[in-house]
Parts: C-alpha cells; sequence; structure tokens
C-alpha cells in the first residue's frame, strides 16, 4: 500500500491574516475585524505587486489602510 | 505510523514530526499563564508555555510569540504575568501579541504583565514588535519598557521597534517607556498612565532621536507632585530629535507648574506636533510645551480653553 505525503509547512499562516484565522479557532483573537479586512486587503495587494505570499503586516499598517 | 520531519503528514494520520505551528522563516510560540507549562515544547496551543520568559529563551529572530490573557479577578482585574524579561539581539525582529477572548479585542489590551525589579522588560532588540500588552510596573519596578540604545555594546538595539494597543502604567515610582534614541520607532494607539518618573522618554541627553512616530496615543494620571521635567508625558531629555512626529494625541490631565507635557529641549529639534489636545488651559509653547527651537512645529492643537496653542 502507497502512502500519500502531504506537505503542510505553513499550517499556522503564512500571513498575519491566515495566522489570526487559526489563532481564533484556538484561543481568541489578536485585532478587530475591521483591522484583518485591512489586512487582508493589505496581502493581496502585496501578493499583486510583487507576488509575495508570506508577510507579517500588523494593525499599523492597517491603520493606514482607509 | 512512519515519522517524518516537521510539516509531513502521513495520510489519514496525525500530525507526525513534531512543531504543528513551524514555518521556514519564523517559529510561533505560545504562551498562556493559566494551562500552560515551561516544560512544554511551546509551539502549540495546547502544548503552551507557562512564562513569557521561557518561550523568549527559545525564540530566534523573526519568531512570533501569542500570549494568552490569565483569569480576571474581580476586584484586582486581569490576572498578572509577574516575570521580568531581557530580550537581545538573539531575539531581533520578535513580535510579542496578547491574544484577547474571542469579540473583545476593541476593548483593548487584556494581557496584564509586571515584575517585581527592573523592567518589566529590557529590551536591546533591534525591531522589537509588542501587540496588546498591559504592562503594569509595581511599586518595586524601575518601569514598564525600556528599548536600549545606550553603549557599544547596544548601539543602534532600539531601531524600528514599534508597539500598538498597549497600556504603559508606571507605577508611583517607575517609568513609562524609556527609549534612549535611535530611530524609527513608532508608538500607535497605545495608553500611559500614573507614570510618576516619566511617560513616555523618547531620547536621552547623550543619544538622539530620529523619525519617531507618536499617534493616536492617551496620558493620563501622571503625577501632580513633583515639578521636574522628568515627569513630562513626552521627554526627549534635552537630546536634539530629528523628524519626530507627535499627531492626534490627548493629554489627558493638568499639567503641574514647571512641569512639561511634551519636553524637547535640544535646540535643534525637527519635526512636528499636529492635532493633540492638552487638557489644562492657557497650555502654552513656554510653559507647558517646549519645542526645542524654531524647526519643531505645531499645528492644529487645541488646549482645555478651546484656545490654539501655539
Amino acid at each position: 500500500m502507497a502512502n500519500i505525503i502531504i506537505k503542510r509547512p505553513d499550517i499556522f499562516g503564512k500571513t498575519r491574516s491566515e495566522q489570526e484565522e487559526n489563532m481564533r479557532k484556538e484561543w481568541g483573537q489578536t485585532m478587530t475585524d475591521e483591522n484583518l479586512d485591512k489586512i487582508k486587503f493589505l496581502e493581496k495587494k502585496a501578493k499583486e505587486k510583487v507576488g509575495s505570499i508570506k508577510n507579517f503586516f500588523t494593525p499599523i499598517d492597517a491603520d493606514e489602510v482607509k | 505510523m512512519s515519522v517524518f520531519p516537521d510539516g509531513l503528514f502521513e495520510y489519514g494520520g496525525v500530525p507526525v514530526g513534531g512543531a504543528r505551528y513551524t514555518s521556514p522563516w519564523a517559529t510561533h510560540w505560545f504562551v498562556d499563564g493559566v494551562d500552560g507549562s515551561d516544560a512544554n515544547a511551546g509551539k502549540k496551543p495546547n502544548e503552551a508555555k507557562a512564562t513569557v520568559d521561557a518561550a523568549v529563551q527559545l525564540a530566534g529572530v523573526g519568531d512570533i510569540i501569542y500570549v494568552r490573557p490569565k483569569t480576571y479577578i474581580v476586584g484586582t482585574g486581569m490576572g498578572r504575568y509577574t516575570e521580568q524579561v531581557t530580550v537581545d539581539l538573539a531575539q531581533s525582529n520578535l513580535s510579542i501579541i496578547g491574544v484577547s477572548y474571542p469579540n473583545n479585542s476593541e476593548f483593548g489590551a487584556r494581557l496584564a504583565w509586571t515584575s517585581t525589579a527592573g523592567f518589566v522588560l529590557d529590551s536591546s532588540a533591534p525591531a522589537l514588535h509588542l501587540e496588546n500588552l498591559h504592562f503594569f510596573a509595581g511599586t518595586t519596578a524601575i518601569g514598564s519598557l525600556i528599548l536600549r540604545n545606550n553603549a557599544a555594546t547596544n548601539t543602534q538595539r532600539n531601531d524600528g521597534c514599534t508597539m500598538y494597543g498597549c497600556n504603559f502604567k508606571g507605577g508611583t515610582t517607575g517609568n513609562g517607556v524609556v527609549i534612549q534614541g535611535g530611530q524609527a520607532q513608532r508608538i500607535i494607539n497605545c495608553h500611559f498612565h500614573h507614570a510618576a518618573a516619566g511617560q513616555l522618554t523618547i531620547a536621552t541627553p547623550s543619544v538622539s532621536g530620529v523619525n519617531q512616530h507618536i499617534r493616536n496615543c492617551v496620558f493620563c494620571d501622571n503625577s501632580t507632585s513633583g515639578t521636574t521635567v522628568a515627569e513630562t508625558d513626552i521627554n526627549a531629555g534635552g537630546a536634539h530629535v530629528y523628524s519626530l512626529l507627535i499627531e492626534r494625541c490627548f493629554f489627558n490631565h493638568v499639567v503641574p507648574v514647571s512641569t512639561f507635557y511634551i519636553y524637547l529641549g535640544g535646540t535643534l529639534c525637527t519635526g512636528l506636533i499636529a492635532g493633540c489636545f492638552f487638557d489644562d488651559a492657557d497650555v502654552s509653547t513656554t510653559t507647558d510645551i517646549n519645542l526645542g527651537g524654531t524647526n519643531m512645529r505645531i499645528v492644529g492643537c487645541y488646549d482645555a480653553s478651546n484656545a490654539l496653542v501655539a
């Protein structure tokens, strides 16, 4: 019987928003829902502009999103 | 079941090989002062460390430490982590983040952290990031937080440090936050109160601050008994500070005679104070705010008489 191996090195999250969503399943939250939405927006823009898929935006960055 | 390196799963089985939460560029550490244990590995919420220091001792460059609040105690408030923690170059770019219980992060920091001696957090780690932490300097503590940059061994070790949504209580003898100059720190959405030796120091007489940004902060309940500059809300200690930006801050107390809300002191200071409110009548840039020369501007700031401060 062959084993199927799935590589999942980043399960807690490659980005702050992924980490936040995993944290909410475990303990609670570290930011407001509004800031989470803004950080998702920043991550989307970073991916579009430079292809970055791993980053760590903070609410300081989120505050700059109007 | 076969055992594989971290991050490898066998189909239909459980995660094998250790850390569930490791990633290629940072390790996530978990601290739970109620259910955790320092004997745990600290890499999963259900195997959390019990103390912040235990996680810091294992943390490396760029790591992230999530800290769970302790149990609320009626009449006392949130249970406190009582420990003095030191972070150094080996932990540069470290993030320490307080976790709130679901759906209440809007109410501010829920994680209380104090020590019985020294600064609660003593940092020589560049780019340290703090979030949602409530520092509570006890009566025997020197202060809440120091970001060091004062000797050959830790020159510029506080560059790029940031803090967001943190509370700092200095105590009856302590400081709030002491930043020994350096560059590009960000203090955003923070609350400073009751620091008899000064709320926020941004430079020392021998070390300038450059490109520091203080935004949306509240300063309140400072000592009203003393008359020294050291009790100033924001204090540059007479150093020249450059490109300093203080905006949308609320200074929520009456300033004692001969004490300043903001004291820069150095004659070559540059920067801007904008959109702030000072809760005292007849606030002036002579007796209550020291701009440190003519290249530090103040615009759109009001005092308790609704008069424009100039």
